[in-house]
C-alpha cells in the first residue's frame, strides 16, 4: 500500500484557487458594498452576507461565482419577490451598468470581467429561523418566496471539519476539494459540485469512515458516492440543512446515468491506487484519478499540468528511476572524523 | 530547482515515511505521529510524538516533538528553544552512518530521551543553558575569569554602548550601588550598565524565564529586580556547573516590560584572560581575478585560506560562517583582538580590508550551510567551494552538491591535534582510455588518547591544534585551490602534509603523502 499523504497536500495545493480568492474578495465587497449604500434597502434592513462554496472554502480552482445573500432583515410579507429582484437591480444596474448585471429567476448577476468570475446576489427574507429567497418553478408564472437555509451548511460544514481530523487537521474540507476535482474529470456537467459536496457531508454523516490519512478518506467516501448515487438519482438527495427538502439539480435521467458509470469508475481507480504497493504506480493512478487543474489543459495532452505531482524519483509511466541512497555508506567525509579547522 | 539531485532525497525520506508508517504512525502529509514505548524505572508509558522529515534530512535527523508523552513529565534539557523540538543527536555523528537514517533507531532514541528526561538527565554534562533563551543576538559579553575568580558581586562594564562586545571591568569599588539614593535620583553614571556575578552552583533544568532566575538565586532576587528596573544592572553573569564538568558561564541581558516584568535573553560571553586567550596556542595570470570562490567556515584554516587566496589575486570571495570572533580564536585566527565579537566573516572581511586592497567582490554571511538547498546554490554560483569546516554534515552536503553538479569543491582540515594537514579535492577522475580512476587516500585513522580541554563559559571543548598547522592547512588548501582556479588540476585528489611525525605508517615521517604515491612523495608537490 503506497501511503503518499505528502504529495496529497501538493494535490491540494495544486486546486487550491488562489488569485480568484483575491478576485472574489474585491467583488463581492464591491457589492455588498452597493448594497448596503442604498437609502430603500436601508430600509428594508439590508445585511448582506457571503454563500456558497467560496464562503465554506471548499471551492476549487477556478472560481468562477460567488454568491452573496442580501438579507432583508425587515421585509415583511408585503416584499414581493419580483419587487425585492427589481429594487437590486435597480441598485446593482446604477452601480455597475446595466451591460453588466444580468437578471436571473432568483438572482441579480454581476459580471466582474477583469476577474473572470460573476457574483451572484440573492435577496432574502426572513421566515422565522430561516430564510425564503426567490425562485421560479418551472410549472410557475412568476417567482415565489422558497425556503433555504445556506447559513446552517456553512456551520455545518466547520462542524464535520472540526469533528473528522487526521492528526490535527480537519479532513472534511480537504475530502469535499478532492471530491470536487474527482467529478469535474469524471463527471460531464449535472450534478454539480454542490450536490457532490452534499453527498460528501452524508458520507461522512453515515459514521462508516474507518481512514486514518488523506488517501483513505478519499477512496471510502469515493466508494460510498458510488454506492449511494443510484438511490439518489431516483430519490433525491436530503437538503441537510432543511428537513424533507431536497437538492434541486439540473441534472436528467442521462445525466445521472453517465455520473453513476463515471464515479463507479473513478472509485474503482481510487481503490487501486490506494491499494497499490509500488509509489511510482500509485502515483500514476491517482494522477489519473484527480485530472488536470482546471483553465491548463493544454490540447495535445503533453503539456497537462496535473492536479497530483509525480514524485520526481518515478517516470511518467509508473516505472522507477535509478535514484540511489543519498549518505548511507557513501564516503562523505574522505578524510574521516577527528577533523579541526 | 534542478530535478536530478533531488530525486534520491525525495525517495530517501519518502523510504523513510514509509517505514515510520510501518511502525504504526498516521501520516497528514505533513507530520507523521506515533507512539513511542518508553520505561521509567518498572513502569512503562507510551507517548505520542510528531516526527517532520524536514528539508535537511537525511544530512540531519528528523524533528521531533512530544505530543503527549503518556504519563507526566516536565521537559527540561535537550529541547529547542524555538519549538521544543528534540536534540536527540549531536552534529558529530558522521551522517554516512547515521542512526536516524532508521525509523526503529528514531523510536529507540526518542525512547531513550523521554526515560533520560524522567530521571532528571543523570550524568549529563552539557553546559549550553543559552539554547534554552531567547537570544540577544546585537553584542557579546567579555569578561576575564581570572579577575572574576574567587568573587561575586556587581562589576563596572564599559562599551555597552553601542560596541558589538561589552567587556566586564572592575568590581564596583563601594560594593553595592546605593539603591536608596537611586530611588530618588536615578542611578548615578558610575552605578550604570553594571554586571552582576553570581555563582548558582549546580543546575538541574535550563533557566528559561526571570521566574526560573528568581527560583535559583533565591534571597538576591528582590535586589536585583530594583536596580534591573532602575536602569543599574544591565548584564548577569552566572556561573554554573552541570554533572562532574569544569564550571561555565552564562551571560544574560535583562530587559522591563511595561508590565514591570523582567525578560531575560542570552547574550553571547567570552573570557579574555590569558588563559583562554593561549589556550588554543598549539593578482594573477590564468583569470582568478574573475573566478567566484566560497570559503564555507571562517575559522582557523578558513581564514586564512581566504586571507592566502585573497593575496593571490582571487577577489571574489564569499565568506559564510555562524558564528563569532571569540578572543580565545584570535591565536589562530587570520582576524585580530579588534574583531572580537563580530561574526567570523566579517571579521575576515575587516582584515582584508586592513590591507588596503579592493574588497568590494568579498561578500560575509553569518550563516551555515545545513540543507541540500543551501549546499546546492553554494556550489552552483561559484568557480571553486572551499570546505573549512571540519562539520561531518557541512562536508557531506557540500560532497553530496559538488558530485551532483560535477562542480569543483576542496576540503581541508587539521587531524590530530596539529600532526596532519589534510585537503581532498573533488570531483575525482573517473576512469578513461590511458588512466585509471582516481581515489582519494583511505580517511585518517583516529588516535584515542586526547584530552578534551575547555574554555570558560564556552560548552564545547576546544581543539590545541596549534596556528602552526592551521596556516599549513591553509597554505596546502589554496594550493589546491589555486591549481583547481587554473584550471591545471594537476594535483592529487589528496595531500596529507605530516607536520609532526605519527605511530602509523604512511603517517610516520615528516612530508607530505598523497593517493597517487602513498609510499613517499616528499617531492611530488
Amino acid at each position: 500500500m503506497a501511503v503518499l499523504g505528502n504529495y496529497f497536500d501538493e494535490a491540494l495545493s495544486n486546486i487550491e484557487p488562489d488569485d480568484d480568492k483575491k478576485n472574489a474578495a474585491k467583488a463581492h465587497a464591491e457589492v455588498s458594498a452597493a448594497l448596503r449604500a442604498d437609502e430603500r434597502l436601508k430600509k428594508l434592513g439590508i445585511d448582506p452576507v457571503l454563500i456558497g462554496s467560496y464562503k465554506r472554502n471548499v471551492s476549487i480552482k477556478r472560481v468562477k461565482d460567488v454568491d452573496v445573500f442580501g438579507r432583508l432583515e425587515e421585509a415583511d410579507e408585503n416584499l414581493t419577490p419580483a419587487a425585492a429582484l427589481d429594487l437590486f437591480e435597480e441598485v446593482l444596474a446604477a452601480e455597475f451598468g446595466q451591460d453588466r448585471v444580468e437578471r436571473q429567476p432568483r438572482s441579480l448577476k454581476i459580471n466582474f470581467p477583469d476577474f473572470d468570475l460573476t457574483v451572484d446576489a440573492v435577496p432574502a427574507r426572513r421566515c422565522g429561523d430561516h430564510w425564503e429567497l426567490p425562485n421560479r418553478p418551472e410549472e410557475a408564472e412568476r417567482a415565489q418566496w422558497v425556503e433555504t437555509n445556506p447559513l446552517l451548511l456553512n456551520d455545518l460544514t466547520i462542524e464535520m471539519n472540526d469533528t473528522y481530523k487526521v492528526n490535527d487537521m480537519g479532513i472534511y474540507v480537504p475530502i469535499v476539494k478532492l471530491v470536487r476535482q474527482v467529478r469535474r474529470t469524471w463527471v460531464e456537467d449535472h450534478p454539480g459540485g454542490f450536490f457532490f459536496e452534499i453527498m460528501t457531508y452524508w458520507a461522512f454523516k453515515s459514521g462508516e469512515l474507518t481512514a486514518i490519512t488523506t488517501p483513505e478518506y478519499l477512496v471510502q467516501v469515493l466508494e460510498q458516492i458510488a454506492a449511494t448515487l443510484p438511490t439518489i438519482a431516483e430519490d433525491g438527495l436530503e437538503d441537510p440543512t432543511l428537513p424533507d427538502k431536497t437538492i434541486s439539480t439540473k441534472a436528467e435521467e442521462a445525466d445521472f446515468e453517465q455520473a453513476i458509470e463515471g464515479i463507479n469508475k473513478a472509485a474503482e481507480l481510487a481503490r487501486k491506487a490506494f491499494n497499490e504497493g509500488d509509489d511510482c504506480k500509485s502515483a500514476v493512478l491517482w494522477r489519473e484519478l484527480l485530472g488536470v487543474i482546471k483553465g491548463v489543459e493544454d490540447d495535445d495532452n503533453d503539456n497537462d499540468e496535473y492536479v497530483f505531482p509525480l514524485p520526481s524519483y518515478c517516470n511518467t509511466d509508473g516505472t522507477r528511476k535509478n535514484a540511489t541512497s543519498v549518505t548511507r555508506g557513501a564516503a562523505t567525509v574522505p578524510a574521516g572524523s577527528d577533523r579541526f579547522a | 530547482m534542478s530535478q536530478v539531485w533531488k530525486e534520491g532525497l525525495d525517495a530517501e525520506r519518502d523510504a523513510y515515511r514509509h517505514s515510520l508508517i510501518d511502525l504504526g504512525f498516521t501520516d497528514d502529509g505533513k507530520i507523521l505521529r506515533g507512539p513511542v514505548p518508553w520505561r521509567h524505572g518498572d513502569r512503562e508509558h507510551t507517548a505520542t510524538i510528531d516526527v517532520e522529515i524536514t528539508e535537511r534530512f537525511p544530512f540531519s535527523p528528523p524533528r521531533v516533538r512530544v505530543v503527549d508523552a503518556g504519563a507526566a513529565l516536565e521537559p527540561t534539557f535537550h529541547l529547542e528553544r524555538e519549538d521544543g523540538a528534540l536534540c536527540l543527536w549531536t552534529s558529530d555523528i558522521p551522517v554516512e552512518t547515521a542512526p536516524w537514517h532508521h525509523a526503529k533507531e528514531l523510536i529507540l532514541k526518542t525512547a531513550g530521551w523521554l526515560a533520560q528526561t524522567a530521571a532528571g538527565w543523570p550524568d549529563d554534562d552539557d553546559r549550553d543553558l543559552e539554547r534554552y533563551l531567547e537570544t540577544d543576538g546585537e553584542r557579546m559579553l567579555v569578561y576575564d575569569a581570572d579577575r572574576l575568580e574567587g568573587r561575586t558581586g556587581y562589576f563596572q562594564t564599559t562599551g555597552t554602548l553601542g560596541n558589538p562586545a561589552a567587556r566586564v571591568v572592575d568590581p564596583l569599588p563601594w560594593g553595592k550601588p546605593n539603591i536608596r539614593k537611586m530611588r530618588s535620583k536615578g542611578p548615578r553614571r558610575r552605578e550604570k550598565h553594571l554586571t552582576w556575578f553570581y555563582d548558582v552552583g549546580a543546575v538541574t533544568k535550563p533557566i528559561q524565564s526571570w521566574e526560573d532566575l528568581v527560583s535559583v538565586i533565591g534571597d538576591e532576587t528582590s535586589t536585583l529586580q530594583e536596580l534591573i528596573s532602575a536602569d543599574s544592572v544591565q548584564f548577569i553573569l552566572l556561573r554554573y556547573r552541570r554533572g562532574d564538568s569544569e564550571p561555565a558561564t552564562l551571560a544574560l541581558t535583562t530587559r522591563l516590560e511595561r508590565t514591570g516584568t523582567i525578560r531575560i535573553y542570552a547574550c553571547e560571553s567570552a573570557d579574555t584572560s590569558i588563559t583562554t586567550r593561549t589556550l588554543r596556542a598549539g593578482v594573477s595570470d590564468h583569470g582568478i581575478g574573475e573566478k567566484k570562490v566560497a570559503v564555507v567556515g571562517c575559522g582557523a584554516v578558513g581564514s586564512h585560506v581566504a586571507n592566502l587566496l585573497f593575496r593571490a589575486g582571487v577577489c571574489h570571495i564569499t565568506l559564510i560562517d555562524p558564528e563569532k570572533l571569540r578572543p580565545g580564536n584570535v591565536i589562530r585566527h587570520f582576524a585580530d583582538d579588534r574583531f572580537v565579537g563580530m561574526s567570523k566573516p566579517l571579521a575576515v572581511h575587516g582584515m582584508l580590508h586592513t590591507l588596503g586592497l579592493d574588497t568590494s567582490g568579498i561578500k560575509s554571511f553569518s550563516a551555515r550551510v545545513d540543507s541540500p538547498e543551501q549546499a546546492i546554490e553554494v556550489i552552483s554560483k561559484h568557480d571553486l567551494v572551499i570546505d573549512a569546516t571540519a562539520n561531518a554534515r557541512a562536508t557531506a552536503l557540500l560532497v553530496w552538491a559538488s558530485e551532483q553538479l560535477d562542480r569543483p569543491m576542496v576540503t581541508t582540515c587539521v587531524q590530530r591535534e596539529g600532526g596532519l594537514a589534510r585537503v581532498d579535492r573533488f570531483p575525482i577522475f573517473p576512469a578513461d582510455e590511458t588512466t585509471t580512476a582516481e581515489s582519494h587516500l583511505a580517511s585518517t585513522p583516529v588516535l584515542g588518547g586526547g584530552i578534551s580541554r575547555y574554555e570558560q563559559g564556552c560548552g564545547s571543548p576546544v581543539s590545541t591544534t596549534p596556528p602552526l598547522a592551521a596556516v599549513a592547512a591553509a597554505t596546502l588548501c589554496a594550493r589546491v585551490a589555486l591549481d583547481e582556479l587554473k584550471m591545471a588540476q594537476s594535483l592529487p585528489a589528496t595531500l596529507v602534509e605530516v607536520l609532526a611525525p605519527q605511530p602509523d605508517q604512511p603517517y610516520d615521517r615528516i612530508g607530505i603523502v598523497t593517493s597517487r604515491l602513498t609510499d613517499r612523495a616528499e617531492a611530488d608537490v
